[in-house]
């Protein structure tokens, strides 16, 4: 049986770490990727959406994440993701009110001022939760 | 022997600086809290992103990423100078001065010229007073270092590092080992070499040294082992592995992923030192404290001493007057 630890991290928090996964599948830039025990060594650069943890015990977590790089050294994937979350502690309201504060606030700030880029990029955060979200729950 | 009028009024001056100095204490243990809190929250990402630029630097042969390139002569040394705007914090700000300026003469010894990149007030007016112009300055961040700040430190020097301005890189800055412990830390950000692991409670060996990860003594075993080899003292005992896939190709994943480490590294540098200098501020205003107490005590005993000679003068002389009107 392939085991794999999944240590996900962000700039602000450790999201998630488990050392009995079977396979983590990640965004990557070029495409999904699944890493199982033994994998080649591997950096990858991710894009937004969602890494799914594949646990021996047959449950999958998600965890929604917003850009960076995935390291796999064969019996460990470290991802690097700028913003991540677990998608069961996503709160749908709480991120369409998010949302919708965000909004009003791009209305007010300078056509192509960086302030203007970084709430773009938080409501792309809160577009990424909603459909993680979603579609974890679609699964199930 | 001064008079109780005096030593009164140097009490009481003791007693007030006794007050700010309690008082900022206070301030400086309140504000440790929050500048170490941050620090740990970002420590997971910043072990991760050396761990894996370790493993790159480690496993890469040639590579066209001119953060990755040693330049074959160092001939311009660019020395980023991290203390805090204010002073009152003992040791904190003097250690890492004059520990850049001793680096400025080793290498201007060795034929390299030097510019300096002055963080915080103090390190502007240093400078400044010795004839060195900084050729940055940033003053107003020690206490609420940003993202902001990190990303324009970061993005000249990586500029400059790859249009061959500079040579080297290095990062002057005190380390806050713990809430009461400051450690000196000068590292080579540039050339990106490979990162040293060093136990977070053991000092650095080297004078100099590579840019250190620090961690807790639960992790280092863990994290040396991802890193597989990545300790400089297990240099020579690693082992051959495949070599290392980069998707979707290594110029893109490097060209996005080197600035990302420098600003990373950065950031981390700049709240580490904010973290040390609360801390380095709470000491010596403790010691101060400590200091003002023990003069108090000093100064009351005399004043009591004083007063109780005067007294002793005084019965002395009514004693005297009714003996010579006795007589």
């Amino acid at each position: 049986m392939s085991q794999i630890t999944c240590d996900i991290v962000d700039l602000k928090k450790r999201e998630y770490r488990n050392k009995d996964c079977q396979m983590v599948v990640v965004p990557g830039k070029a495409g999904e990727m699944g890493f199982m025990e033994g994998h080649v060594p591997t950096l990858t650069k991710l894009t937004d959406g969602a890494i799914r943890a594949h646990l021996n015990d047959g449950s999958v977590v998600t965890v929604a994440s917003q850009g960076g790089y995935a390291y796999c050294t064969g019996g460990l994937v470290y991802v690097l993701a700028d913003r991540s979350c677990v998608a069961d502690n996503i709160d749908l309201d709480a991120v369409a009110a998010e949302r919708s504060e965000l909004e009003a606030k791009f209305k007010n700030v300078e056509d192509g001022s960086i302030d203007q880029k970084v709430i773009a990029r938080k409501i792309r955060w809160c577009d990424i939760r909603t459909k993680v979200k979603q579609e974890a729950g679609s699964r199930l | 022997m001064p008079n109780l009028h005096d030593i009164d009024r140097r009490i009481n001056s003791v007693k007030s600086t006794k007050q700010i100095t309690r008082t900022m204490e206070m301030i400086a243990a309140a504000k440790i809290r929050k500048a170490r809190e941050r620090v740990e929250t970002t420590i997971p990402y910043t072990q991760g992103m050396a761990v894996t630029v370790s493993r790159v630097v480690d496993r890469l042969g040639d590579s066209n990423n001119p953060l990755l390139k040693v330049h074959d002569e160092v001939k311009r040394v660019l020395i980023v100078s991290v203390v805090s705007d204010r002073g009152l914090a003992g040791g904190f700000n003097g250690n890492v001065l004059r520990a850049s300026e001793r680096i400025i003469k080793q290498k201007k010894a060795q034929g390299a010229e030097c510019d300096v990149i002055a963080c915080g007030k103090k390190a502007i007016s240093y400078f400044r007073y010795r004839q060195i112009d900084p050729i940055m300055e940033f003053a107003g961040l020690s206490e609420e270092p940003t993202m902001g700040e990190a990303i324009q430190l970061g993005n000249f020097a990586m500029e400059k590092y790859a249009d061959g301005t500079y040579d080297e890189v290095i990062l002057v800055y005190n380390h806050a080992r713990n809430a009461g412990d400051q450690v000196l830390r000068a590292e080579y950000l540039l050339p990106v070499r490979r990162v040293v692991f060093v136990d977070a409670y053991k000092a650095i060996p080297n004078w100099l040294a590579p840019m250190s990860a620090f961690v807790s003594t639960m992790d280092l075993d863990y994290l040396k082992k991802i890193a597989s080899g990545a300790d400089a003292s297990e240099a020579d005992e690693q082992v051959i592995e495949p070599d290392l896939e980069f998707e979707p190709s290594q110029e893109e994943v490097l060209w996005t992923m080197m600035p990302a480490y420098m600003r990373t590294m950065f950031y981390q540098t700049l709240i580490d030192s904010a973290a040390g200098e609360q801390g380095a501020r709470r000491n010596a205003m403790k010691a101060a404290t400590d200091n003002a107490n023990e003069i108090e005590i000093n100064l009351t005993r005399l004043y009591n001493r004083v007063r109780q000679g005067a007294i002793t003068t005084e019965i002395n002389e009514i004693v005297g007057g009714a003996a010579a009107l006795e007589d």
